[in-house]
């Protein structure tokens, strides 16, 4: 049984851990943590992408499911002569999400607490020139809550350009069904992929085929996968953040299927294959391409594995902003996961490199239009107008 | 200075980046410079292996030998290649790398066409004052506002096509280099044969001492990293760490200075890896090292390359802080020092949790301490 409190404990579980893109050592340990108690087997690289293997009744290609752990971030990148400190963005995110948020940063010599404001000249024209302020990241600045008033100060407490920055997700779950806060991009899609592991284990859902489900720790960043995909996979799933239009109709339930990104289209059959698993299944699901994206899909053609890649996300709001998303469109994720877990493969040639007459067809010719317009001959149109035809 | 460690030989340093200034070496023209790396490995006896392209991996074996460690450093440089023969007998320009045409305005080139090579000066298309008086103050800096002025008998396309000059041909700008007494280095592409240097020091040193590394460290001198992809294909499975030498802009609202090492935390690719980083700058006090943290807003490395092209290694950049980068650079002696040192010091140290296996129970932890308490 999907369980959805399950789902929202995970998540506030994973909100507490700071874990920006490169400071994700944590975050990691709670993941494997988590696996250890499903009873999953894992691996782990280096740089802490954790692959846990679902395994499959039959051989042939495998898959991979794929969600990221890291979230955006800052980090100090200038200690300012009065004390406050000049932070630089980890991930792309915009200044204007950053004004007012609550930091801790980690020190060599532990954590601080703090606020990112905007630059002012606070306490002699607070009532001028707010308005002025550009949104850049050179007008934000980090004020401790310590008493440091000079650059010697924040050095004396150990604090150094090059150290980490987690914002505060200060979560909101409301008994309709939303969820508020920041870096649910997208610990909310880890939750949802935790409960799908816990999910097949505990009522032995029958997986068709080897299935590795990997944790990332650099999507925020677009740095790829490591050597986390193995040469069987044949299939990519990622499952990611998406923001909806506030005018789409009831759109916080759904999921949401991408037929590509900024980096280009995903692959055309298992993004029809998942298509026609909502639609058997009964899963709320609407395709989309998603101009402004970026995910995990793309680093892993970048690295150069030859897989299938698609992606699904959940219905959010805001994204790298105070997020929002919806517990039944977490629910519905991991009901497609589930779906997507015990379909047969996209095609089960792709254990090996195929021959050009197995390969897929994207066109047939049966349903291509047929040209109608044949246009008449010139010469015999001008003779006709012009009655040249009757003068011999 | 460690006592295990003796004095750095500054006059090799200095020799060494001399010459390989004196290399023109843009990106896509960098054979020459591969083979006199290649020569200089050959008088130090380092074993080094040669790749298709050009890219050089050397090697000193370590104590332990299932996992090696690499300093990577591009010898690649900056440039341009000719785009148009023009009407006028001159030569536009396609830069070669990311860089403002304000800064080639002016420069001495050599263009390598296929048979022969000609001198040359890029100039803005209103060269003189005396002929175009305020409107020289208003023209955009812009490649297609720049051109070269060949020191050739050449006035029309004609001309340009006998000298036997293509569009592709290569552009190399001088470096221009004067060393100071008081120690400053200023040339054109200290990026990265600064860097370059500095390697090469510290494995002449690493081979004096008679020591093996802790493990096997390998010296990585790649060729394409003005252009993106330098470390994308030369790195083997058994790499665990990656250390990039590079440039490191000195600027107002910059924390790099042109002495030490400037240990960069964070470029345009995101950070570099939090061992990695904190256990340089542990490296850097244990032996006195002069150093600096810095963050590189508008910049890419070799480190982005290995990266995205799937590579499991935990990445670090020490740069050497640079005065004017991609532009009239100036660094200084001592800043190279150090990186020599901290590199000799870096192959002594043990690999930082090398292994996968064990799970996640020795997997390591980042957290340190906890934050403030809150009421």
């Amino acid at each position: 049984m999907i369980d959805s409190d399950r789902i929202i404990k995970t998540l506030l579980e994973l909100l507490a851990i700071p874990s920006p893109c490169g400071f994700t050592d944590e975050v990691v340990h709670y993941v494997g943590n988590v696996l250890d108690d499903i009873g999953m087997d894992y691996d782990l690289t280096r740089r802490g992408t954790i692959r846990a293997r679902l395994r499959g009744r039959a051989g042939g290609p495998a898959r991979a499911i794929v969600t990221h752990v890291d979230t955006i971030g800052a980090m100090v990148r200038y200690i300012r002569d009065d004390g406050r400190l000049l932070v630089a963005p980890i991930g792309h995110w915009s200044s204007r999400f950053a004004e007012g948020a609550r930091v801790t940063l980690f020190s060599e010599r532990g954590a601080y607490r703090g606020c990112l404001l905007p630059t002012l000249d606070w306490g002699v024209s607070r009532d001028q020139g707010v308005e002025r302020v550009p949104l850049d990241w050179e007008h934000i600045e980090l004020r401790l809550e310590e008493a440091v008033f000079n650059a010697e100060d924040v050095r004396r407490l150990g604090i150094e350009v090059g150290d980490f920055i987690a914002l505060d997700s200060q979560p909101d779950v409301l008994e309709n069904g939303y969820i508020v806060g920041r870096s649910l991009d997208n610990k909310a899609g880890t939750a949802a992929v935790l409960e799908f592991l816990r999910h097949v284990i505990a009522d032995d859902i029958d997986v068709t085929h080897d299935t590795y489900v990997l944790f990332t720790v650099t999507e925020t960043t677009g740095g790829g996968m490591g050597n986390a995909i193995l040469p069987e996979v044949s299939e990519l799933l990622t499952v990611d953040f998406e923001s909806v239009k506030p005018t789409e109709k009831s759109p916080f339930k759904r999921v949401t299927l991408a037929s590509g990104d900024a980096s280009g289209p995903y692959d055309y059959h298992l993004t029809e294959h998942l298509h026609q698993l909502a639609v058997a299944g009964d899963i709320p699901l609407q395709q989309k391409y998603l101009q402004a994206f970026h995910s995990d899909a793309a680093a892993a053609l970048v690295a150069g594995h030859d897989v299938r890649t698609a992606v699904i996300a959940y219905a959010g709001d805001a994204s790298h902003s105070v997020e929002r998303t919806h517990i039944e469109s977490l629910t519905n994720v991991v009901r497609m996961l589930e779906a997507y877990a015990v379909s047969e493969p996209t095609f089960a040639r792709d254990a090996e490199l195929t021959t050009v007459d197995r390969f897929s067809h994207q066109i047939d010719t049966r349903s291509l239009p047929r040209h109608r317009t044949e246009i008449p001959d010139p010469a015999s149109v001008l003779d006709q107008s012009s009655g040249r035809g009757d003068e011999d | 200075m460690s006592q295990d460690m003796p004095e750095i030989d500054t006059a090799y340093l200095r020799e060494r980046l001399l010459e390989m200034l004196a290399i023109p070496s843009p990106t896509g023209f960098t054979n020459e410079l591969s083979r006199y790396v290649c020569a200089e490995l050959d008088r130090l006896g380092v074993d080094y292996e040669l790749t298709r392209r050009g890219t050089i991996i050397a090697r000193i074996e370590g104590a332990e030998r299932t996992v090696s460690r690499a300093a990577v450093n591009h010898i690649d440089t900056i440039g341009a290649v000719v785009g148009e023969l023009k009407p006028n007998g001159r030569l536009g320009l396609m830069p070669v790398g990311t860089w403002s045409s304000r800064f080639a305005e002016g420069g001495r080139v050599t263009v390598f066409a296929r048979e022969r090579a000609y001198r040359g000066q890029v100039l803005p298309l209103l060269a003189s004052g005396h002929a175009f008086n305020e409107r020289v103050d208003a023209l955009p800096i812009a490649w297609n506002q720049i051109e070269v002025r060949l020191n050739e008998s050449c006035h029309d396309h004609g001309d340009l096509v006998a000298l036997g000059l293509r569009s592709g041909d290569f552009v190399a700008f001088d470096p221009d280099p004067e060393i100071s007494e008081s120690g400053y280095i200023s040339a054109r592409h200290l990026d990265n044969k600064a860097g370059a240097s500095a390697l090469l020091t510290a494995l002449k040193h690493i081979r004096a001492s008679g020591r093996r590394p802790a493990i096997d460290f390998q010296a990585i001198f790649t060729i394409t990293e003005e252009v993106g992809t330098g470390a994308g294909s030369s790195l083997s499975s058994e790499v665990v760490e990656f250390v990039g030498i590079d440039i490191g802009p000195v600027a107002p609202g910059q924390n790099a200075r042109e002495t030490g090492v400037t240990l960069c935390a964070q470029d345009t690719s995101g950070p570099f890896d939090y061992h990695m980083v904190r256990k340089l700058r542990e490296l850097c006090r244990a032996h006195a090292i002069p150093y600096q943290m810095d963050v590189f807003r508008y910049y890419y490395s070799d480190a982005n390359s290995a990266v995205k092209a799937g590579h499991d290694v935990r990445d670090a950049l020490i740069t050497f802080g640079t005065d004017a980068t991609h532009g009239y650079e100036r660094t200084h002696l001592s800043s190279l020092e150090s990186i020599a040192r901290l590199l000799c010091v870096y192959s002594d140290a043990a690999p930082i949790h090398p292994f996968v296996e064990g799970g996640i129970r020795r997997f390591p932890h980042v957290l340190t301490g906890t934050p403030a308490e809150r009421r």
